[in-house]
């Protein structure tokens, strides 16, 4: 049991690992589609000031 | 003796058998040290000042019911039918509140989203694999106390439960408990909530183990990259909602948790304001009264709570112990200066780990302010251990846990 307990643990931090990182993915895609909707918003600023 | 049964808190230690009435004396004293310890401020007093109050009232407070039975005014966990706990719901004062919010978890769902209205993220999303990379390596306790407690005896469910403490989260180890292990979950929370307590004092000892030249390393905040309102507001919907899709036996929490994060990035005031003040100031105050006036003498008697005092401590140092680990490998992968006194503050429990971070290395340097950084991987601690909570309780409880359907019974 204490064996089979620790395999469970180690597939548990295993899920934990792979989900950390797809919240990491999710943040980083968020900050790269603020900024370049940023960056188009200031692009296109620019077109009506010009 | 007929005088004494006027005062009946009196007269019941001469009808208890001396085992009990001793561990009467024994909570009322504790409670007493609860109390003090908390106006000291050692103990968090938000929680552990009502905990005190309701241990000692309702050991002090045992009376004489119909029949010679006895009992208290204030709460009765055991009550198990519709028509018993009707009947305790017109008794005792505690019974709406034990039965409406702990008996689902729904007071540790409150308290998240109040911790989710005042919860500062930008960190977490400036850097966040730094934060999650710490709060990844700080869930050592979380993990590798269930094997050690399934070995100390505890069934899986229960280990599971007690494991929890190493993520450093009273609400979570509170609800984790509740869906894991229903008959232990007053001593679990109630073990994670003093020992939470003392983290403050006990990780700076801790802490020593990092070479006082780390220690005193300062890092620039003003590096911080800005992030906007707008970035937040859709990390908290998008994490939400792929956090629930994982785990829906744990979606309460998550929702609960990114609902008050949603709500203060998106700035509506009023809820702002209701989520962080009445709301988690509110179910914090109820949470801590009640889990006291649970705390009566037939808890002390079980012999698993001192293997649960045990295991609490190995869950929290361990959980520590990794959480420097992990800040001194990447003080050695990182280009910048890094403090590895952050990785300390992944253990979660939000904002007091981040606050010994601070305090640890304003001790060996004034000029190193490594709070701003330390929050990062103390909010990251939170999702970490949401999402452990998610995979015990998938893997312990339900008509086939995933555990039992792996390995057999």
């Amino acid at each position: 049991m204490v064996l089979n307990s620790l395999l469970f643990t180690f597939i548990a931090y295993g899920i934990m690992l792979v989900i950390a990182l797809c919240v990491a993915a999710i943040i980083k895609g968020i900050a790269f589609i603020v900024q370049r909707g940023g960056k188009a918003a200031a692009a296109g600023t620019g077109k009506k000031e010009s | 003796m007929l005088i004494l049964q006027l005062f009946q808190g009196i007269y019941t230690f001469f009808l208890n058998e001396p085992a009990i009435a001793g561990g009467r004396v024994l909570l009322i004293a504790v409670g007493f040290l609860f109390i003090y310890l908390s106006y000291k401020r050692v103990l968090e007093p938000l929680i552990m000042l009502p905990l005190g109050v309701g241990m000692l009232a309702v050991n002090g407070g045992l009376m004489v019911f119909e029949a010679g039975q006895m009992g208290n005014l204030f709460v009765n966990p055991l009550a198990g039918n519709a028509e018993e706990i009707m009947y305790f719901l017109q008794i005792d004062f505690l019974q709406p509140i034990y039965t409406f919010t702990f008996s689902n978890g729904l007071i540790a769902c409150l308290v998240f989203m109040g911790i989710g209205a005042i919860t500062d993220i930008d960190i977490l999303l400036a850097k966040p694999f730094m934060s999650l990379f710490l709060a990844v390596c700080a869930e050592l306790g979380t993990i590798l106390t269930l094997p050690i407690a399934i070995a100390m005896g505890l069934l899986p469910n229960e280990a599971a439960s007690i494991a929890l403490v190493g993520g450093a989260d009273g609400p979570m180890v509170l609800y984790g408990s509740i869906m894991l292990a229903r008959d232990l979950f007053v001593p679990i929370t109630v073990v994670a909530y003093v020992y939470l307590g003392v983290c403050y004092a006990g990780y700076p000892f801790l802490v020593k183990i990092i070479p006082r030249r780390l220690r005193a390393v300062e890092m620039d905040w003003r590096t911080i990259p800005q992030v906007s309102p707008g970035a937040k507001f859709a990390f908290a919907v998008i994490t939400c909602a792929f956090l629930c899709v994982l785990f829906p036996v744990a979606a309460p929490l998550f929702a609960s948790f990114f609902v008050g994060l949603a709500i203060k990035e998106s700035g509506v005031l009023r809820f702002i304001e209701f989520l962080s003040g009445p709301l988690l100031y509110g179910a914090t105050f109820f949470l801590g009264f009640t889990l006291g006036a649970l705390l009566g003498v037939d808890i002390i008697l079980n012999p698993k709570v001192l293997i649960l005092l045990v295991l609490g401590v190995i869950a929290l140092t361990l959980s520590g112990l990794g959480g420097i680990a992990g800040g001194l490998i990447y003080s050695k992968i990182s280009k910048e200066p890094f403090n590895p006194l952050v990785g300390i503050a992944a253990v979660s429990c939000v904002p007091t780990t981040a606050k010994v971070a601070q305090k640890c290395a304003a001790a060996v340097n004034k000029k190193a302010m490594i709070l701003p950084f330390a929050m990062g991987p103390c909010v990251a601690g939170v999702i970490t251990t949401a999402i452990i909570t998610g995979v015990y309780i998938s893997g312990f409880v339900g008509e086939a846990p995933i555990f039992f359907r792996i390995f057999g019974s």
